[in-house]
């Protein structure tokens, strides 16, 4: 098919977690999709206004798409899940990004709001391909392919952060891994997508994790029914999505079948502040729990050594723990 | 007998110290950095060498701290582990019953929380290093006391200011200003004391069960200003160590003890007489732009690190294949 012409998706927010469900359907409807490059060591931020580092970041790859492309893809994420929000910043995204490029490149900012229609996705994705000459049948027929491919994609998941350089783990080309090596420890990693698997930001410590023995779950995995258990007894409701699947699989987690469980969190993050105020105090109610728990949060600073010192440390604790508490090795070796 | 060397290479200091067998200190050295690990480290193995006579021979070394990896390439370790373990091993095997650990140092704080022998919980404070040693000694140098005279100036205060403790930058001015409309200099240094005990508990202890024994270790565990403030506010005693400034070193060496390497990477204490030295460039063949360095030994590349592909370590022979 000849190429109708190039639609940038920034490397950003929830990039990290939809890339492929949009990937696959622009380049259905015959668009060559063009994603931003990576920050390299030196790290040139774009700031713009006093934004949080993800938000930054957004603007950040957005400029370095905006001459390469015809539209750039921002979608309005209102929600994601029936019945929560997404913080605000989100909402507003496509309009920051508008006002720091100065209006120089058409963006592609269908609203997705979950709580409004089920189909919400879709009906976003149908209005984008609207928006560039698409009827609706093909539009159709390039979602349900996208989305048969994204939920492929999210089978592998777990194979692709235990097995590529984590660099490579978007790359849609590099096939899943089939098996991966033995790892002494299982360890969850949770936090927005875009802090745990933008190399740029956490300076790329899941591979450091790797190498100190973990073997890396993500909340990815997770059903609804999961996530609910944790947070349903809650005496406040967490309203926004992304907080409510953090706190909701890091208690899953605490709960058991791994031997850790590290939260990565953005400073500067207003939810994850509340989030970790949250955490402490049920976990005060609870009384403790026995699987160590590391919050990491992650700033602008350049250096790695603060991120990798505690982690060494973090791997040491729970290599005590199951020296002293050998339960886990049954539980995670069923045999 | 055997001897194992610990190495400690923190911010502003250096702590190494020898140990035997049986867990003596054999001799001990604490030295600041002055911004030159490397001197200072090879200043340290000449100061340990001729306290330990020509014939001692080392049979471990293993280093820690933040510039636990520098070290290690400069004296060849056998073993390199982060500070939080080899503090809390230090304080384990002297204080068993032990159930936190307070660790002030010069840029770094942490808690660490032990129960029964075993590290549990930890933190380490982030961003910024407010109610560290580095600042503490900045306020003694701008007050022109030492830092001895700064603890012993605290515990004499009898009204301590209140002092903002949350920024060092914010302190400095409430000081500066306490300090203009009258107040002694025992009561504002006093009030720094409090202040930056309060930023340490709230902020890098937030959330943390701090139960009693308590053992305060690191270099600021000398000023008893901080000591004081730490009690009253905790209401308990804290238990400081004999080797309150060496304990990382002390740590590492008992560590290293454990592992016992048949053969020592240890370069030995000739090294102190060698020309030592590094470089550092910034690669621009990808877009890692990786900054690699090369360590120097009487002008021969011995160690380079930060290459992401290692093609310089391959190039200079130092890893193979």
């Amino acid at each position: 098919m000849e190429e109708k012409g190039r639609i940038g998706i920034p490397r950003a927010l929830m990039f990290y977690r939809y890339f492929p469900l949009w990937k696959v359907f622009f380049e259905e409807l015959g668009w060559r999709v063009i994603v931003s490059d990576g920050l390299g060591k030196r790290g040139k931020l774009v700031y713009f206004e006093d934004s949080c580092l993800p938000m930054k970041l957004l603007i950040t790859h957005s400029m370095d798409l905006k001459e390469k492309v015809d539209h750039l893809f921002i979608p309005r994420l209102v929600s994601l899940h029936r019945s929560y929000i997404m913080c605000p910043k989100f909402r507003g995204a496509p309009d920051i990004v508008r006002l720091a490029t100065e209006g120089t490149v058409s963006i592609l900012d269908e609203t997705i709001d979950l709580r409004m229609r089920e189909h919400s996705t879709l009906r976003a994705l149908l209005k984008t391909g609207k928006r560039l000459g698409v009827t609706e049948k093909d539009g159709k027929r390039a979602f349900q392919k996208a989305e048969r491919f994204f939920l492929n994609f999210q089978k592998g998941w777990e194979d692709r952060i235990n097995g590529l350089p984590l660099k490579q783990v978007f790359h849609l080309e590099s096939p899943a891994p089939a098996k991966n090596e033995e790892k002494p420890f299982r360890v969850a990693f949770i936090g927005h997508p875009y802090n745990l698997f933008d190399t740029d930001v956490n300076k790329d410590i899941l591979s450091f994790a790797r190498s100190l023995g973990m073997r890396i779950i993500t909340p990815d995995g997770l059903s609804e029914k999961e996530i609910n258990a944790q947070v349903s007894e809650f005496s406040k409701e967490i309203y926004w999505s992304s907080g409510r699947e953090i706190v909701g699989s890091l208690f899953h987690f605490l709960s058991g079948g791994v031997d850790g469980v590290v939260f990565l969190t953005s400073f500067k993050c207003g939810i994850d502040a509340l989030l970790q105020e949250f955490i402490r105090r049920r976990l005060k109610l609870k009384g403790g729990v026995s699987i160590p728990l590391l919050v990491l949060s992650l700033d602008e600073h350049s250096g790695r050594e603060g991120l990798t010192t505690r982690l060494e440390a973090f791997r040491d604790v729970i290599e005590q723990q199951k020296i002293r508490n050998p339960k886990h090795e049954i539980r995670n070796n069923p045999k | 007998m055997a001897l194992y060397l610990g190495i400690d290479v923190g911010s502003i200091t250096a702590k190494m110290v020898v140990i035997d067998e049986g867990d003596g200190v054999l001799a001990e050295v604490y030295l600041r950095n002055n911004g030159r690990p490397l001197e200072t480290i090879q200043q340290g193995l000449e100061i340990l060498s001729s306290r330990l006579g020509e014939k001692a021979s080392i049979d471990g070394v293993a280093t820690t701290g933040s510039a636990r990896h520098l070290a290690a390439y400069l004296v060849g370790a056998d073993l390199i582990k982060n500070e939080i373990t080899a503090h809390s091993i230090a304080v384990i095997d002297l204080f068993p019953e032990a159930k936190t650990i307070f660790e002030i140092g010069g840029q770094d704080s942490k808690v660490i929380v032990l129960r029964a022998g075993v590290v549990v919980d930890f933190a380490m404070n982030t961003v910024c290093a407010a109610g560290t040693g580095s600042f503490l000694d900045q306020q003694a140098a701008r007050l022109g006391i030492s830092i001895e005279e700064f603890g012993r100036l605290a515990m004499q205060a009898k009204h301590p200011v209140r002092v903002a403790g949350r920024c060092t930058v914010f302190a400095e001015t409430d000081m500066i200003h306490k300090q203009q409309i009258g107040h002694s200099v025992e009561d504002i240094v006093g009030g720094l004391c409090d202040s930056l005990v309060n930023n340490y508990l709230n902020n890098v202890c937030r959330g943390k069960e701090l139960l009693s024994p308590i053992v305060f270790q690191g270099g600021v565990a000398a000023n008893g200003g901080i000591r004081k403030a730490l009690e009253k506010e905790l209401e308990t005693d804290l238990i400081i160590p004999k080797h309150f400034g060496l304990m990382g070193a002390i740590g590492a060496a008992k560590l290293v003890k454990r592992v016992k390497p048949v053969r020592t990477q240890f370069k030995g204490f000739e090294l102190s007489r060698k020309s030592c030295s590094t470089r550092g460039f910034e690669c621009s063949e990808c877009e890692n732009q990786c900054e690699v360095v090369e360590l120097l030994v009487d002008r021969e590349v011995v160690a380079c690190w930060g290459d992401l592909c290692e093609k310089y370590r391959k190039s200079s022979g130092l890893i193979t294949g």
